[in-house]
């Protein structure tokens, strides 16, 4: 049986690993080769770092980095973070990352996903969408990190990226982001039931009884950012990852 | 020592191989030299991405006519990974092209839909394989899981060419073996330690 993808989604900044709640308030938690090590020893199914200052900047994630990322990785990695064209996304895979995620550029240039999906595969294409809730009950698409409001249904955008190439679709709640609180199963479920590729959820979970829901929910895959790097009420920094075992359970529903 | 070879031909991840024979302690090259195909005691064939345009890398690399005789005349041991493997087989509905034609096969695309039930392609994750035999699953048990990222798989005309199965959807080939020809749809590079023990498998025992 395929299991459940479970994974941590890394978000680096300037010189080492952030995080933050709802994309803001962002605060050192780490050197990622350290985080990384620790993640191998724990078998995790992928990995996922993003440049969060990149699009920003104007530039795309650090080669070097990925490329030290990624030597390290016993698993695969998805790296993202300001890619704009296909030779962005060839210096990323030609580094090492089986996978570009891809934002911002999506609402821009949706022909790029088709671009690197035609070279290197659907499968190394992941369209990133990051979604809110809005007052008439339904959600707005966001850009640049949460700051860009896109005239767009979401609905649509989803189809448009599948349609466009893409992979998989990576969703994540900008609500729920950071709270370790549970995912968006709204969202979820409305993603997930309209495109036929995989769904990653995103935004508040990685706690073992988040899971099963967001699976229910239509998930194919489960990402998290504050579960696997902080601990406690008090969010003390600590790079962690349940066991096996304990997930497997978590998966099927039964109680912690 | 073995002597093993990564073919490259501008196709596939050099750097998850690179460490994969590091930790396995077998020293390994990247060549898209013939004369190092003719050296090398193993040959590994990596594929990511599109059929058509792996097997077109891979026709324009001038590596191909070395690597077919020393298959097929010298029996020399080849892994293909992923697109590699499913390029083993005669031809893939992707893009329509043929392939090597060295193990009696198809490469079709995964259904979205079987009995009604929505599947979601392509088939990304760790998966169980429901069958396996053969050098390559040397002390690997049955139920443990590899990784796989592929939206085609290979259909083999012959079961006898099958070392393992898998199931999505479907009851898909997920790795190949005749004679001295292997080939597995999933990531070894990619599966922690299972998928280090099947490339060592593959150097120690083929």
């Amino acid at each position: 049986m395929l299991r459940t993808r479970v994974f941590p989604t890394l978000l680096y900044r300037g010189e080492g690993l952030v995080k933050g709640q709802k994309f803001t308030n962002h605060r050192y938690v780490g050197d990622v080769l350290n985080a990384v090590r620790i993640y191998n020893m724990n078998e995790v199914d992928e990995l996922a770092l993003l440049d969060i200052g990149a699009t920003e900047e104007g530039r795309s994630i650090d080669v070097d980095l990925v490329e030290k990322v990624a030597t390290e990785c016993m698993m695969p990695l998805a790296a993202g973070g300001g890619v704009r064209s296909l030779d962005d996304a060839s210096l990323l895979i030609d580094a090492g990352a089986e996978k570009v995620v891809l934002n911002s550029v999506l609402y821009e240039n949706i022909d790029v996903v088709g671009e690197i999906a035609s070279k290197y595969g659907n499968q190394s294409v992941v369209a990133s969408l990051d979604a809110k809730r809005n007052d008439a009950g339904g959600y707005d698409l966001y850009s640049h990190n949460a700051t860009r409001k896109q005239d767009c249904d979401l609905i649509e955008f989803a189809k448009k990226c599948e349609a466009a190439g893409a992979g998989e679709i990576l969703i994540t709640s900008i609500d729920q982001e950071g709270s370790i609180s549970g995912y968006d199963l709204d969202l979820v479920r409305v993603v997930a039931s309209s495109v036929d590729v995989p769904v990653i959820a995103n935004g508040g979970g990685g706690a073992l009884d988040s899971l099963k829901p967001a699976v229910d929910a239509g998930a194919s895959a489960l990402t998290a950012g504050a579960a696997f790097v902080f601990f406690g009420r008090r969010r003390a920094v600590l790079i962690n990852f349940p066991d096996d075992e304990l997930l497997e359970a978590a998966l099927e529903g039964e109680p912690a | 020592m073995t002597d093993a070879i990564v073919l490259d031909f501008g196709i596939g991840n050099m750097r998850s191989w690179e460490r994969l024979f590091f930790r396995l302690r077998t020293p390994v090259e990247f060549t898209k030299d013939p004369e190092r195909v003719k050296s090398a005691d193993k040959l590994v064939l990596p594929g990511v991405g599109n059929f058509a345009g792996c097997m077109d890398a891979f026709n324009n690399s001038g590596l191909r006519e070395t690597v077919e005789y020393e298959v097929l005349e010298n029996k020399k041991p080849i892994l293909g990974i992923c697109v590699g493997m499913q390029m083993l087989a005669k031809q893939s509905e992707e893009g329509g092209v043929d392939g090597l034609g060295w193990i009696n096969g198809q490469v079709k695309r995964l259904p979205n839909d079987v009995d009604g039930q929505k599947i979601r392609v392509p088939h990304v994750g760790n998966n169980q394989l429901t069958e396996c035999r053969g050098i390559l699953f040397d002390d690997i048990p049955l139920g443990t899981k590899f990784y796989f990222t592929h939206s085609y798989y290979m259909d083999l005309n012959d079961s006898a060419d099958s070392a393992a199965t898998c199931e999505y959807g479907i009851q898909f080939d997920a790795a190949v073996m005749s004679d001295n020809i292997f080939g597995c749809q999933f990531h070894p590079e990619k599966s922690h330690a299972a998928g280090h023990k099947l490339v060592q498998n593959f150097i120690e025992k083929s």
